[in-house]
């Protein structure tokens, strides 16, 4: 029985792709707007030669800009409601520690908008560890506006933990909808309509991120 | 412009630059590689010959395209203002000079934010003394098609148009996909979609409100 798909959200981790990418971009110097993007499949890693004859190619005044580990698949946007990320967060405490994930308790520091991300990262390092990997949550945090799992594990258990901050990126603390990092004091990553309404009511959204447990479990 | 259709959206504040862009990819894998060539930059074809011969022949896909610096954000006014809008465009552009303005009445509700772009610079353009003839506008495979003559600029805001309607709900301009349907091709939102389901007819009353 899945109490979480049940009774709270119909959103289903065990569907979501979490593989990994490797992104490699190049842009021109003087024109930030131009740029080449190299995304390779997941799973493939760097391939070097291929972009040292991009660079060739391209020539002076083109630089290597950056190289990214990126999800494959952009989680779809949303999330639960408030009222339910509690009982959420209990329930994948709960699993977590049935599995054997040390330090279980990290899990309730995901505000509402990322809980479905919280469910895929529960979702595979049950399976995992049923599977015979070790894994310890040492930390979750949110760190200007993104998500930061820290995980002691096997190769993929890290690459999960990439995956975990990658999809937080442009996504609502409060509501999982689009949004982009504000500076609000504190740097929170909110969708349009939820950083009006912190503008005028910042408490009625730090009860959306983060709703007191007394009052949701009322 | 009608009092009641103006500041809901401001045409003079689009962005209508755009991005040559060039890329192939391995469909087999996923991967690819995608060049955007600057700011109203023009493509530079031998490099993209030279890029091209990097991969291997399992990159079998390439397209050369355009993208626009600034998606439009997302909507478009009620259903009800359409026709008055459009009306009032086809008759801003007529008086500016402009032939075969009336092909302007073509355009769906959830893309008429494009529109008023679109008259907006042609009408400028227009005034600065330049001859402006719209062949058509059209949708084609759920796409806006806009053929005008006779300027690089007029031409680079067709394709400006072109892409802007791509993923726009025809009906609310909302975010949407292109979906095929009883032989036509439209792009939707998943709402809209559903009300496609459900009742054909008032999706075309929310497209094509006369």
């Amino acid at each position: 029985m899945n109490d979480i798909h049940d009774r709270y959200d119909t959103f289903d981790p065990a569907t979501v792709d979490h593989s990994m990418r490797w992104r490699w971009s190049m842009r021109r110097d003087d024109d930030e707007h131009a740029r080449l993007d190299l995304v390779l499949g997941a799973g493939e890693e760097p391939d070097k030669t291929l972009e040292e004859r991009l660079k060739a190619a391209l020539g002076d005044g083109w630089e290597p800009d950056s190289r990214r580990h990126e999800p494959t698949v952009r989680l779809p946007y949303g999330a639960p409601s408030s009222p339910a990320r509690v009982h959420i967060l209990d329930e994948l405490e709960r699993r977590l520690e049935a599995a054997g994930v040390r330090h279980a308790c990290c899990v309730q520091a995901f505000p509402t908008g990322w809980l479905h991300i919280a469910m895929v990262l529960v979702d595979r390092l049950c399976r995992w560890t049923a599977e015979g990997d070790e894994c310890t949550l040492d930390d979750v945090k949110e760190k200007y506006g993104t998500l930061r799992v820290h995980v002691y594990g096997s190769a993929r258990v890290q690459d999960l933990a990439d995956w975990c901050e990658e999809q937080s990126v442009g996504r609502c603390m409060a509501t999982g909808r689009e949004g982009r990092a504000r500076g609000t004091g504190w740097v929170l990553t909110l969708s349009d309509a939820t950083y009006a309404l912190h503008q005028r009511d910042r408490q009625t959204v730090e009860r959306m991120m983060y709703p007191p447990r007394e009052k949701a479990d009322a | 412009m009608p009092d009641h259709l103006d500041g809901i959206f401001d045409p003079t504040k689009v962005d209508i630059r755009i991005h040559e862009t060039w890329g192939m990819s391995n469909p087999e894998s996923g991967a690819s590689v995608h060049v955007e060539w600057g700011l109203d930059r023009p493509r530079e074809e031998d490099l993209e010959g030279q890029l091209e011969a990097l991969f291997p022949d399992s990159w079998r896909f390439r397209y050369k395209w355009y993208r626009p610096v600034e998606r439009l954000p997302p909507g478009a006014p009620p259903p009800e203002w359409r026709t008055e809008l459009l009306a009032s465009l086809v008759h801003c552009l007529t008086a500016s000079g402009i032939k075969g303005a009336d092909q302007f009445e073509a355009f769906p509700t959830g893309w008429a934010w494009i529109a008023q772009v679109m008259a907006h610079h042609m009408s400028v353009w227009a005034r600065e003394g330049e001859q402006i003839r719209i062949q058509s506008i059209d949708k084609d495979l759920g796409m806006l098609r806009c053929y005008a003559h006779n300027s690089a600029r007029l031409k680079r805001l067709c394709r400006w148009a072109q892409c802007q309607s791509e993923e726009r709900c025809m009906a609310t301009g909302m975010p949407g996909e292109t979906r095929v349907e009883d032989g036509r091709v439209l792009t939707l939102s998943d709402e809209m979609h559903d009300l496609f389901e459900r009742n054909p007819a008032a999706l075309q009353n929310r497209m094509y409100r006369a």
